[in-house]
């Protein structure tokens, strides 16, 4: 036998393996590519698109959904969500506009934190200590905690008068970047390093993989569920302090579809609803897409109905390319049993 | 080449220069397999040997790279599933497909439903030829019942009636027996003479040497992809099949006990425990350093009483004592705070996290300790270190620390199962089927390292249906029948043959302590 000429080895570069390697690159590069194309349309397409302030807003509003969008990401990895977080965004916006009208605006703030805290923690209590599923109970607090800012607000809008500076929380600048950017990239960081590098974060995902091996290993499948939601509460009460600097005037109306807002951006960046594994950094790309969607839509005068349109056509593309996805990897590993 | 001295009857299914490449592994290279009508073919051979990308071959689940399938002498190309069962053959995994939800006739009749003229279903000729299957294979259950009501041996035996149905020519069952009883296994193996006798081809897949002497006419060995031989089993031996396995002898020193005298201590006493439903008045000492095997047959409470010890299931009486002091194990943390960790019984289930790495899974247990803030991140240079030194001491195969460890074969992830529970921190462990769905040559080393933890001070239960797994590990013998103890074996006493009579009820010869 001759030796055949070593040329590159085709069949090994375009093997199964290298393609499930591909598809977990693209998983984090799918959606940031996704975005440059959108953005680059939206530049040429939408005059006034790429202007300095169109930019800032539009990050300022990525920005938002993001911060909360990262917390879900955390609930879906341990394999459950929470559709109470617009809820709770409107509720802790009204929160913090109307104790600033009492107190400083570092109280204020932390009022509102702990009130997300406090509601994040009562649906983690209620899931695991009622055996509930985590979609009932969110779905219940949904409705009630929207009752409870409808009431608390007699239906009329809260204003902040006092303590102007509030707003810079919103129209700020550190080193040429806008707050909001800044407090979501602190949240990036946090939320990373409890996921990846904590006990907590792994237990979390571990607990999404495999939930019966879990209780197994001796994780209290209680104590980080209740953790989990209470950090999803804070994430959606950062957003609703965001909302209130950038609105300095809400009310109980707000934040209807955050939730769908927060979910998608999840799953668009590459986190899959059957748990086991969150993408933070896909999350923030995904918030950033959606709000790029936004602004060339309204640039366009397009009627903001077909938002939600574009919403959930989102939603339904990033699910069926994970479910996609699932299935090769499913494929791939019959390779190996 | 193989002295083949059937080959003159006409295969129903040949495979003729079978090959599959993967990236970086050649699973299966240049088979040539044949199976004949009315015969039960094993295939043996270690993880990894190759034996589950043939079945999937066969059953259409993968595509040969190379080679030809025919079936009753026709070339035929599967490209799923589907086609392969249209071709006549049936794969029995140890997942069933069936519904839970839907009876036993409706599951053995899915997807196929007789309908009357206006497309209604005929329930008449459903029942009819449903208890036609049935009554021909023995099987005593109502037409109407549930599957989830069915034990693993009956929904089995339906999903062999689906197959009979249909009139399938070939059935492979892979390790059958692996959830099954004593019982059910004499059941299945009768079935499996009645399928022979219809001229139904039977592929065989089990690591259970014992049951391949008994049922099978050939064997197929495959070892590292390759064909090694087929063989008639009248010609062969035990040993001389693991040999063809392993490519060279099995070390027996590892299966020799050795007699050291049990220590007075108890490390974990068990009193009168009752688990409603499940155990009644169980008591015993595990003494410290001992290996106790547990024996029973299904619903026995021999699974019960481990995961009863574990705090997975409710202690209604009794009293559980560590180094003499009563505890309360109300959950999983309750336990391994009090030093005692369990090996689940499914690893896939129960055991592995399929998203996390090798080195994730193996310390999800162990115990942290935060003496700095720093220490509340996790230090992966630390963990890389234990886990270097649990792959030395465990021998296990990963290519890396932070693959996947689905992508390991299923004695390694055993491996790295039993790493998890000596990562833990605790020094009594309770093992639910060591060796379960492992290969010869990992269960020797799993049992030597069994008796090396145990000679450095670990106290071990192995809760096992392997009777000579038992036999080979344990210092003593619990057996347990009906929720209550049936015997505790003391060395002298254990052999396969006295722990299967108290299993299934009877009493043995000579003193029974």
């Amino acid at each position: 036998m001759s030796n055949p000429p070593k040329l590159l080895n085709f069949r090994a570069i375009f093997s199964v393996a290298n393609a499930t390697r591909f598809i977990q690159v693209a998983e984090s590069l799918g959606v940031f590519a996704l975005l440059l194309i959108v953005v680059i349309a939206a530049s040429i397409i939408a005059p006034g698109f790429f202007t300095y302030t169109n930019l800032t807003n539009t990050l300022i509003t990525a920005s938002i959904t993001a911060v909360t969008g990262l917390g879900m990401t955390f609930a879906i990895a341990m394999g459950g969500f929470d559709l109470s977080v617009g809820s709770v965004q409107v509720l802790t916006a009204i929160v913090v506009g109307s104790l600033l009208s009492l107190i400083d605006p570092p109280l204020a703030i932390l009022g509102a934190l702990l009130t997300g805290l406090a509601l994040g923690l009562l649906n983690g209590a209620l899931i695991s200590k009622l055996r509930l599923p985590a979609f009932v109970v969110t779905f219940g607090m949904m409705s009630i905690v929207r009752g409870v800012a409808l009431l608390v607000t007699q239906g009329q809008s809260v204003m902040v008068t006092k303590h102007g500076e509030f707003g810079l929380l919103n129209n700020g600048k550190i080193l040429g970047l806008p707050v909001p950017f800044i407090i979501m990239m602190m949240v990036l960081v946090v939320l990373s390093a409890l996921l990846k590098h904590t006990p907590f974060g792994r237990h979390a995902c571990a607990i999404g993989g495999n939930r019966e091996a879990a209780i197994v290993s001796g994780i209290s499948i209680d104590r980080v569920t209740i953790a989990v939601f209470g950090l999803v509460g804070v994430t959606a009460a950062i957003s609703g302090v965001m909302l209130t600097s950038q609105l300095m005037i809400v009310d109980a109306t707000l934040g209807t579809g955050f939730e769908l807002q927060a979910i998608t951006v999840s799953v668009l960046g590459g986190t899959s609803l059957s748990g086991g594994h969150g993408n933070l950094v896909g999350t923030v790309f995904a918030a950033l897409l959606l709000a790029t969607i936004a602004s060339a839509l309204n640039i366009l005068k397009v009627v903001s109905f077909y938002q939600y349109l574009a919403l959930g056509m989102l939603l339904i593309f990033a699910l069926a390319i994970d479910t996609a996805r699932r299935a090769f990897i499913a494929k791939s590993l019959l390779s190996r049993a | 080449m193989g002295t083949d001295q059937t080959s003159h009857r006409e295969p129903i299914l040949s495979l003729t220069g079978i090959s599959k490449q993967f990236p970086g592994v050649r699973a299966l290279d240049n088979i040539d397999f044949s199976l004949l009508a009315g015969e039960v073919h094993a295939l043996m051979g270690e993880n990894g040997a190759g034996k589950s990308t043939l079945i999937n071959i066969i059953s259409g689940l993968l595509q040969p790279t190379s080679g030809k399938i025919c079936v009753a002498g026709e070339e035929v190309v599967f490209a799923n599933a589907i086609q392969a069962q249209k071709a006549g053959i049936s794969t029995i995994t140890q997942e069933f497909n069936l519904v839970p939800q839907l009876t036993v006739a409706e599951n053995i009749f899915l997807g196929r439903e007789p309908t009357g003229r206006i497309g209604l279903l005929n329930w008449r000729e459903i029942k009819r030829h449903a208890s036609e299957v049935l009554n021909e294979l023995g099987l005593n259950v109502p037409l109407g019942q549930r599957v989830s009501y069915l034990s693993v041996g009956d929904r089995q035996l339906v999903e062999i009636a689906k197959a009979l149905s249909m009139e399938f020519r070939i059935i492979t069952m892979d390790e059958p027996t692996a959830a099954l009883n004593a019982a059910e296994v004499a059941r299945l193996f009768e079935i499996i003479e009645k399928l022979k006798e219809r001229g139904i081809a039977v592929l065989y897949v089990s690591h259970r040497l014992r049951e391949i002497f008994r049922i099978a006419d050939r064997v197929t060995v495959l070892r590292d992809g390759k064909r090694v031989d087929t063989r008639r089993l009248d010609e062969l031996n035990e040993d001389e099949v693991v040999t063809m396995m392993l490519g060279r002898a099995l070390r027996k020193e590892a299966t020799i006990y050795q007699a050291i005298p049990l220590s007075e201590l108890a490390a974990l006493s068990v009193k009168d425990i009752t688990v409603p439903g499940f155990i009644t008045n169980v008591s015993f000492d595990l003494r410290v350093g001992e290996v106790m095997g547990c024996a029973g047959l299904v619903g026995s409470g021999r699974y019960e009483l481990t995961r009863a010890l574990f705090g997975l299931q409710q202690i209604s009486g009794g009293e559980v004592g560590i180094k003499g002091r009563p505890v309360v194990l109300n959950s999983t943390s309750d336990a391994i705070r009090h030093g005692i960790y369990m090996l689940p019984e499914e690893r896939k289930v129960e055991g592995i996290f399929p998203d996390l790495t090798v080195r994730e899974n193996l310390l999800i247990s162990a115990k942290r300790l935060f003496r700095r803030l720093s220490e509340l991140l996790i230090n992966p240079r630390e963990e890389e270190k234990q886990y270097q030194g649990m792959r030395n001491s465990l021998d296990i195969r990963a290519s890396s620390s932070v693959q996947r460890i689905t992508k390991l074969s299923g004695g390694n992830q055993q491996k790295v199962m039993l790493g998890r529970a000596l990562m833990s921190n605790s020094r009594i462990l309770l093992l639910n089927e060591p060796t379960r769905g492992v290969d010869v040559g990992t269960r020797v080393e799993i049992h030597a390292v069994i008796r090396k933890l145990a000679q450095s001070g670990y106290s071990i239960i192995v809760s096992s249906s392997d009777i000579p797994e038992l036999v080979s590990v344990s210092d003593r013998c619990l057996v347990l029948s009906a929720g209550r103890t049936k015997g505790l074996l003391n060395r002298a006493q254990i052999t396969e043959d006295n722990i299967t009579a108290l299993a299934i009820g009877q009493e043995i010869t000579g003193d029974n302590q």
